[in-house]
């Protein structure tokens, strides 16, 4: 693990695509720090799950424009990284801190109707 | 829902039924799967479209409860499914053990523990000996209630122009008791009315002292306590009494004639008919009281000559019933706070009496079943027009009373009961004796 481990991957995304993705190809989505390259990512969650990673895409996640009253803003970019994982291995995206994505604290969302 | 299952039952006694059920593994499954699809349908968690989280998901939030309802849902029916098969009526929730959790896809075993009406061998209920007295009414009872009715008429007055306390005086005291030196408690009065060589004061020495006494004079005298006195430590010790009278009234009783029988009754113009009404009245009570000593004799005979195990739950769910009944008396505040405080005590007082009821009432049961009593239309319209009359309301209205939920049924049920507990008075072999009512 070298030092740039920690830090490189924000949160791991848990949405209707990525579980799709999960499924159907064992790719684990994450969101990463900006800096990061591939190579960081696939040390990184090779680092920090016990598995083996055979190809990482990357891209930039334009932010949205978002709108306050009568003041307009932009949200940041943001990286997106998917992580193709050696057949046979797997990773729980749940042992990571801060899963998943959007629900902050881990506490169970409000049920509705 | 349907389950399959597999169900065994024991019988632990006459009113304990052990049942054994196995939920197999994949009813298991179906079910909790079941529970994630609909989960999945009502939560909304970010990233995801309603009804589209993965089950995995799911499971991070919501495992433990999903899992405790799938556990309850899959109890309750399969408890069903194993009563409805096995044919067992319970008449009290079931004890039930279970493991904790659930386990997609294996079996899921737990015991129940239900209690059922016990089947009742009607061995004794006709011709039972059972004792009646009969109680008569003599002119002594009639005089004797004459003699209460005179003293709630009798006109009290302040003596004037006497100072000195005579035997049959009403007289004021103020008086307190003391043992060796000291008050005892509850033992004293201020203005407290004693009739002198009456029965109201319990300590006739102190009585008898108050004559010839004056007005404001002091005076103590001693007394010797009753053997049942309520300070268990004080009994039959000799108490000190500080007496002084501070008033003097006497009593005058109205004369006993036409008039005095008009004031005590619309009914009576004279004396002599107002004595008809009360030995009539008096022999009602009589009639009354010798008819439910047979119908108690006849309780007790056939709960003595029909034994059987009671089920422990009717019996406690008649004494919680009893128990709220009395309390129903007081405001409701007060009721809640004796009923938290000592709710579980008058239960337990109430236990006796409770497992008399269950008992005699189960016996009727059965004794109705056998015969084959019915409470035909006609009892029923009998029974409400009686209550309407008793309770001064129309028909209507206690017939819409009684139209709510099951409320006829239970009624049937009850007049069912009660001819059959007629029949047992009507069939059984009397010892019979007479008594007068006041003895």
């Amino acid at each position: 693990m070298n030092k740039h481990t920690y830090g490189v991957i924000v949160r791991p995304l848990v949405t209707e695509k990525s579980s799709a993705l999960k499924a159907e190809a064992n790719k684990v989505a994450f969101e990463v720090k900006k800096s990061a390259n591939k190579i960081d990512v696939k040390n990184a969650v090779e680092g920090l799950f016990d598995v083996k990673v055979t190809d990482v895409t990357t891209m930039v996640v334009r932010g949205k424009h978002k709108r306050v009253g009568t003041s307009f803003g932009r949200k940041s970019n943001w990286k997106k990284a998917i992580v193709t994982l050696k057949e046979g291995t797997d990773l729980d995206v749940f042992g990571v801190q801060g899963a998943p994505g959007g629900n902050e604290g881990g506490e169970a969302p409000a049920e509705q109707g | 829902m349907a389950l399959q299952i597999r169900s065994e039952i024991k019988e632990l006694s006459t009113v304990e039924r052990q049942l054994a059920i196995v939920v197999p593994g994949d009813q298991v499954a179906k079910e909790l799967d079941r529970a994630y699809r609909e989960l999945s349908q009502k939560v909304r968690i970010k990233g995801f479209r309603p009804g589209k989280i993965p089950r995995y998901v799911l499971e991070q939030y919501y495992k433990a409860d999903t899992e405790q309802q799938v556990l309850e849902r899959v109890v309750n029916a399969s408890f069903r499914e194993a009563i409805k098969a096995h044919n067992v009526a319970p008449i009290a929730n079931p004890q039930i053990q279970a493991p904790s959790g659930l386990i997609a896809g294996m079996d899921f075993a737990y015991q129940a523990k239900v209690e059922v009406k016990p089947v009742i061998d009607l061995k004794a209920w006709k011709g039972l000996k059972l004792k009646k007295t009969t109680y008569t009414v003599g002119d002594g009872d009639a005089d004797r209630e004459l003699v209460r009715l005179r003293e709630g008429q009798a006109k009290i007055a302040p003596v004037e122009g006497r100072d000195v306390v005579q035997q049959g005086d009403l007289v004021e005291t103020n008086w307190s008791g003391a043992v060796d030196g000291e008050n005892v408690k509850g033992l004293s009065g201020v203005a407290y009315v004693i009739e002198v060589g009456g029965a109201n004061f319990p300590y006739k020495e102190a009585d008898q002292a108050l004559v010839g006494k004056k007005l404001g004079e002091d005076f103590s005298v001693d007394v010797k306590l009753p053997d049942d006195f309520r300070v268990e430590a004080h009994r039959g010790k000799t108490a000190t009494f500080k007496m002084r009278p501070v008033g003097i009234k006497s009593k005058t009783l109205p004369a006993l004639d036409d008039e005095f029988a008009k004031d005590i009754s619309e009914k009576a113009e004279t004396f002599a008919q107002l004595k008809e009404l009360i030995i009539e009245d008096l022999k009602k009570v009589a009639e009354v009281k010798t008819k439910n000593e047979v119908r108690d004799a006849a309780i007790t005979a056939l709960i003595e000559g029909n034994a059987f195990e009671v089920p422990p739950a009717l019996v406690d769910r008649q004494a919680e019933q009893i128990a709220v009944d009395r309390l129903q008396r007081l405001p409701q505040q007060q009721a809640e706070m004796v009923w938290n405080a000592q709710g579980q005590r008058l239960k337990e007082d109430a236990r006796p009496m409770a497992t008399r009821q269950v008992r005699v009432s189960l016996i009727l049961e059965a004794l109705v079943a056998a015969e084959q009593l019915v409470a035909t239309e006609a009892d029923i319209e009998e029974y409400m027009e009686k209550m309407a009359a008793e309770m001064n309301t129309p028909l209507k209205t206690v017939k819409s009373v009684f139209a709510k939920d099951d409320r006829l049924k239970e009624l049937q049920f009850q007049l069912a009961s009660q001819k059959a507990l007629d029949k047992v008075i009507a069939e059984a072999a009397y010892d019979e004796s007479t008594k007068a009512l006041s003895a």
